[in-house]
C-alpha cells in the first residue's frame, strides 16, 4: 500500500492526518491429548492487513479503518476519517516528526509439529493423560506515517507456546503456561512443561481456608494480569479526570517505598523494540512511580494536547481498527530494600485468579476475587482452591514485604517485567 | 460479497476432499462509535473490512485459512492451499456440488441505520447531563454508542447458502462519583440487535439515571458481611450466573475434552423442577439472535435443562460429528477471522410461579443482586466468581442498605440445587454481554426474572 501517496494527499487536501497500517501471516497448530491419546485438532492459517486513517481537522479528531487496499476504497476511507473529525473539541494535537525502523527478526526456526511433539512426549512420559498444547508462528508489519513527516515501521517475528495440562487426584484441575521467542531453538520445552504442570498440582483437590495476616504471592501470569489492570490508573486522562485515586496525588507517595515502576522501551527479557509507539511518538523510558511516591501519569498524543503535557509513547493500537489507546508498552516493576520470599515462614501462591475484572475497582481500590494456590509453609505445600482474596489494592500495595531477586517478563498488552513480591493485608475467605 | 454461483465453484474445490465438514464463511463489518466524556465529544470512528475464512473437517481435525479483502482467485487459492495441506483428497469424479438457500427463521424487525456521526451527538450530551443533574456528587461521566452491522454469506458441506444482515447496538453510561475522599462507579448498558430505534427505547434519563443511582449509593454503601447467604438474583443481569457457571460447561467441546463438570450427566437432575434454563438464538430483537448460526444451519432455541433435569448440550457441527450429542446450532465466531466454536446466543431461566415479594419476606438476613461486572468459571471444577457491582442487604424480609462491590463465589452445580423460587413473567428481562471464548468475543444475551438461591458465598468483609 502506498502510505506516501495517500498522507500527501491528506496533507494537500484534508490538514493533519495519519495513517497506521499492519499485515500480519500467522500459522498454528494445535494438539490435544485425551487418555493418553494424541490428535491433531486445529491448523489455522492467516494473512491479515488493514489500515486505520486519522484526520485531524482544526484540532477535532476523527477516525475510520478498512481494509480494501484499492484506491477509491482508501479514499473513502479517508473521506470517513474527515467527516468524524467534523465532531468532538478541538485540541491543539502536535503531530510528531519522527523517522526510525524497528526491528526484531527470527533467531532461529523451528517446525510447529517438532515442538508439539515433544511437548506430547514429555507429558506423556511424567503421566500425564490429559492435555492441550499450541504453537505458533507469527510475523507481523507496521507502518505508521504523518503529515509532519514520521515515518516509522516495525517488523517482528516470534514462536509462541502455550500448554495446559489436567491433572488428576480425587478431583481434577487445570493451568496453564506459555512462552513466546523469537529463537525457537532455545525453548526449554521441559521448563514450559514443568511450570504448566506445578500451577495444575499447585491448587489440586485444594482445601478452602480462611486466614488473616497471611502474605499472599501471586504468580508471575497472575501478578502481569492484576499489574496490567491497575496501570490505567497512572494514564495522564484518567488522573486528569478524575477517574483515578491518584487524581492530584502527583508527587505525593502514594505506594510502597520498596517500589517503583518504570515504563521502558526495551528490555532483556522482552521480546520486541518499542524506540516509537502508534502515533509515531518516540517511547521514553521514564518513572511512574518512584520509591513509592508518583512522578508523573503517561499521556498518549491527545491527552497530553489536552493537558499541555508531552507525550509519554503510550499510543497503543491493538489492530489498524483502533484507534489509539494510552497503554504502556513496557512496565519494569522495581522492589527494593526488602528480604526474599525464603525469609518469610509460610505464605499463599496464588496461581490462578478469577474475576478480576468485575471484582476490582481500580478506582476505590475494593476488591473481592476468586483464587487458588498453594500455601506454602518452608518446604510443606498445601493446596488451596475456592477461597476469596479481599481488601483494598492500593492498601495493599502499600505493604510490599519480601520480593524474589530475579524477575520475570510476561507479555499481555503491556510487558510487565517483575520479580514476585509478597503483599501484606490481603483478607484470604475459605 | 459474492455471487452464489461463484461460491458454489469454490465448495466444489473444498468438497474434492471429501471432508467431514466445510463451510466458506463471507463477511462485511462495519462499525460505528461515538464517546462522550468530559463534556466532550471524543474518539468519532467509523470503519469497514470485508474477509472469508475456509474451514474444512477431516477426521475431527480443523484446518482453517483467512482470506483477507477476498476476491475470487484468493478463494480458490486458499481453497486449494487447505487441499494440499489435508492431504486427503479423495474427489469423486463427476460429484456435482449444489446449493440449496437457507430460510431464515428469525423475521427480523426494520431497523434505523445510523448513518452520520454527529446524529447520536444529543443523545450522548442529553445522558451527560441527566447523569451529572442526578447528585452533585458525580464528577464524570463517560457515554457511548457503538453499532456494528455485519453482513455476511455462508455455505456448508450439506450445501446450506445463508445470507443475513446482522446489526447490533449498544448504549452505555459509566458515572463516577466522589464524596471527596472516596469515588465509586455505576454503570448501565442496554443493546439489541437493529439500530438507533434502540434510542428511543432506551431515553438518555433511564440510562444515566440507572448508573447515577448505583454511583452515589455506593458512597454511603456499607460493606456487605462474610459468608452464606440466600441471595435473589435480579432480573436480567442476574442472569449471567447461569451464562458463566452452568452455560458454559455444557458446550459440548468441554464435554469431549472431559474439561467439564457437566460431563455425563444428561437425564440427571440437577435443579427442582421449578428450573428450566434455555439457550436460544431466536429471541426477537434480543442481543445474542441470528436467523444463522455461523456454520450456515438455521438457528433455534435449545432446551438444556428442562424442570431442572439437564436435556442437551450446546452443539456446533464438529462437535455433534465427533460426539453424536445432537446439533443445536450454537456454532458461532467472533467474524472471519476466526473459527467457530460452540458459543451460547441468548441463555435464561425461563419465568416461573413464585413472586418476588414472597422471596423476601422469606430470607432473614441475605443479599439483592442486580447488577454483575460480570465473572469467570473454571468449567472442570464449576467453581465460579462473581462481581456484584449493585446489591443491597435485605434484613428481615426488607431491601435496606446498598453494598459495596463484593464477589460471590461458588459452584454452578450447587447454586443449580439451590435454587428456590423462580418468579413470573412480569419479571423478565434480558441484558446484553460479550461472551469471551477462544481468544473470541461474541455478543451473548442473558435473561431471567427474579430468581431465589438459598445459599451463596459472599467474599464480603
Amino acid at each position: 500500500m502506498e502510505l506516501k501517496k495517500y498522507i500527501d494527499y491528506i496533507a494537500k487536501d484534508k490538514g493533519d492526518g495519519d495513517i497506521f497500517y499492519t499485515h500480519s501471516t500467522s500459522k498454528t497448530i494445535r494438539m490435544g491429548c485425551l487418555d493418553g491419546k494424541v490428535f491433531l485438532e486445529e491448523v489455522s492459517s492467516k494473512e491479515t492487513s488493514g489500515y486505520g486513517v486519522r484526520i485531524f481537522k482544526e484540532g477535532r479528531t476523527g477516525f475510520s479503518f478498512g481494509n480494501k487496499t484499492d484506491e477509491e476504497s482508501v479514499l473513502q476511507t479517508i473521506d470517513y476519517a474527515e467527516q468524524a473529525s467534523q465532531l468532538g473539541e478541538p485540541l491543539a494535537v502536535e503531530l510528531p516528526r519522527n523517522e526510525g525502523k524497528q526491528e526484531e527478526s527470527a533467531k532461529s526456526e523451528r517446525d510447529l509439529n517438532e515442538i508439539l511433539e515433544t511437548i506430547s512426549e514429555i507429558f506423556l512420559s511424567k503421566g500425564v493423560k490429559k492435555f492441550e498444547a499450541t504453537a505458533g508462528i507469527e510475523t507481523s508489519f507496521w507502518q505508521l506515517v504523518n503529515t509532519a513527516g514520521t515515518d516509522v515501521t516495525s517488523s517482528e517475528s516470534g514462536y509462541s507456546v502455550v500448554v495446559m495440562p489436567v491433572v488428576s487426584g480425587e478431583g481434577e484441575n487445570a493451568n496453564y503456561w506459555f512462552s513466546v521467542t523469537n529463537d525457537p531453538q532455545t525453548l526449554d520445552l521441559n521448563e514450559i512443561v514443568l511450570r504448566s504442570l506445578n500451577r495444575a498440582y499447585s491448587s489440586l483437590d485444594g482445601k478452602s481456608m480462611s486466614f488473616k495476616g497471611l502474605p499472599v504471592v501471586f504468580d508471575s501470569l497472575e501478578w502481569a494480569e492484576l499489574l496490567g489492570f491497575l496501570l490505567d490508573s497512572f494514564g495522564g486522562k484518567n488522573v486528569e479526570r478524575q477517574k483515578s485515586c491518584f487524581s492530584g496525588k502527583v508527587g505525593q507517595r502514594v505506594l510502597s517505598e520498596h517500589l517503583s515502576l518504570k515504563l521502558e522501551n526495551s528490555h532483556p527479557k522482552v521480546l520486541g523494540k518499542y524506540f516509537f509507539d502508534h502515533e509515531g511518538v518516540s517511547v521514553k523510558p521514564a518513572f511512574l512511580l518512584k520509591d513509592g511516591t508518583f512522578v508523573e501519569p503517561y499521556y498518549g498524543l491527545a491527552a497530553a494536547a489536552e493537558f499541555g503535557k508531552e507525550p509519554t509513547g503510550v499510543g497503543h493500537r491493538f489492530s489498524f481498527r483502533t484507534q489509539p489507546n494510552d497503554v504502556p508498552f513496557i512496565c519494569h516493576v522495581q522492589v527494593q530494600g526488602l528480604p526474599s520470599l525464603d525469609s518469610l515462614d509460610k505464605y499463599l501462591l496464588v496461581t490462578s485468579l478469577k474475576g478480576i475484572h468485575s471484582g476490582l475497582n481500580a478506582v476505590s481500590g475494593a476488591f473481592s476475587i476468586g483464587a487458588d494456590g498453594t500455601l506454602v509453609s518452608g518446604a510443606e505445600r498445601v493446596p488451596l482452591s475456592g477461597i476469596t482474596l479481599s481488601g483494598n489494592i492500593w492498601d495493599v500495595l502499600n505493604n510490599i514485604i519480601a520480593a524474589t531477586p530475579e524477575e520475570e517478563a510476561v507479555p499481555s498488552s503491556t510487558w510487565l517485567v517483575s520479580p514476585l513480591v509478597a503483599l501484606d493485608g490481603i483478607t484470604v475467605t475459605g | 460479497m459474492f455471487a452464489k454461483d461463484d461460491l458454489q465453484k469454490v465448495a466444489q474445490e473444498l468438497s474434492d476432499i471429501t471432508p467431514d465438514f466445510f463451510d466458506i464463511f463471507i463477511e462485511e463489518r462495519s462499525n460505528k462509535s461515538l464517546v462522550l466524556e468530559s463534556q466532550k465529544l471524543e474518539r468519532p470512528s467509523a470503519g469497514t473490512v470485508f474477509g472469508a475464512s475456509l474451514r474444512v473437517i477431516v477426521n475431527g481435525a480443523t484446518y482453517f485459512s483467512v482470506v483477507d479483502n477476498p476476491t475470487l482467485e484468493g478463494m480458490f487459492n486458499a481453497a486449494r492451499e487447505l487441499k494440499s495441506s489435508v492431504k486427503h483428497t479423495v474427489a469423486e469424479p463427476g460429484k456435482v456440488f449444489t446449493i440449496k438457500t437457507v430460510e431464515p427463521p428469525l423475521k427480523k424487525n426494520p431497523w434505523t441505520p445510523w448513518q452520520e456521526l454527529g446524529e447520536v451527538a444529543d443523545y450522548l450530551k442529553a445522558t451527560d447531563e441527566c447523569a451529572r443533574s442526578y447528585d452533585p456528587k458525580v464528577v464524570q461521566v463517560t457515554s457511548y454508542i457503538n453499532q456494528e452491522v455485519s453482513r455476511v454469506q455462508i455455505l456448508n458441506s450439506l450445501g446450506n447458502f445463508a445470507e443475513e444482515e446482522r446489526s447490533r447496538t449498544r448504549a452505555f453510561c459509566l458515572v463516577y462519583a466522589s464524596d471527596g475522599t472516596a469515588v465509586e462507579v455505576g454503570s448501565d448498558n442496554q443493546g439489541k440487535i437493529g439500530g438507533l430505534e434502540l434510542l428511543a427505547h432506551y431515553p438518555p434519563e433511564s440510562l444515566a439515571a440507572n448508573a447515577a443511582k448505583v454511583a452515589v449509593s455506593k458512597l454511603s454503601a456499607v460493606t456487605a458481611p462474610s459468608g452464606e447467604f440466600p441471595v435473589i438474583l435480579g432480573p436480567g443481569f442476574g442472569g449471567v450466573i447461569f451464562h458463566e457457571a452452568i452455560g458454559h460447561s455444557l458446550e459440548a467441546d468441554g464435554i469431549r475434552k472431559q474439561v467439564s463438570v457437566m460431563r455425563g450427566k444428561l437425564g440427571e437432575r440437577l435443579a427442582s423442577p421449578k428450573v428450566t434454563l434455555i439457550d436460544s438464538g431466536i429471541v426477537p430483537d434480543e442481543w445474542g439472535s441470528n436467523a444463522f448460526d455461523d456454520e450456515g444451519f438455521p438457528n433455534q432455541e435449545t432446551v438444556l435443562i428442562k424442570d431442572g433435569i439437564l436435556v442437551s448440550y450446546m452443539s456446533d457441527y464438529l462437535e455433534h460429528l465427533l460426539t453424536g450429542f445432537p446439533h443445536t446450532a450454537n456454532g458461532r465466531r467472533e467474524s472471519y477471522e476466526y473459527i467457530p466454536y460452540p458459543r451460547m446466543r441468548n441463555t435464561f431461566i425461563k419465568p416461573g410461579k413464585d413472586t418476588f415479594e414472597d422471596m423476601l419476606t422469606s430470607i432473614k438476613k441475605g443479599l439483592l443482586a442486580l447488577k454483575f461486572g460480570g465473572g469467570q468459571v473454571d468449567p472442570v471444577t464449576g467453581n465460579f466468581i462473581f462481581g456484584v457491582t449493585e446489591g443491597y442487604l435485605i434484613e428481615d424480609g426488607k431491601v435496606t442498605s446498598p453494598i459495596k462491590d463484593v464477589s460471590m463465589v461458588g459452584n454452578g452445580l450447587t447454586i443449580l440445587e439451590n435454587i428456590e423460587a423462580v418468579s413470573g413473567e412480569e419479571d423478565m428481562d434480558f441484558m446484553p454481554g460479550m461472551c469471551g471464548k477462544e481468544g473470541q468475543s461474541v455478543p451473548a444475551g442473558i435473561g431471567e426474572p427474579y430468581v431465589m438461591v438459598s445459599r451463596i458465598l459472599i467474599g464480603g468483609e
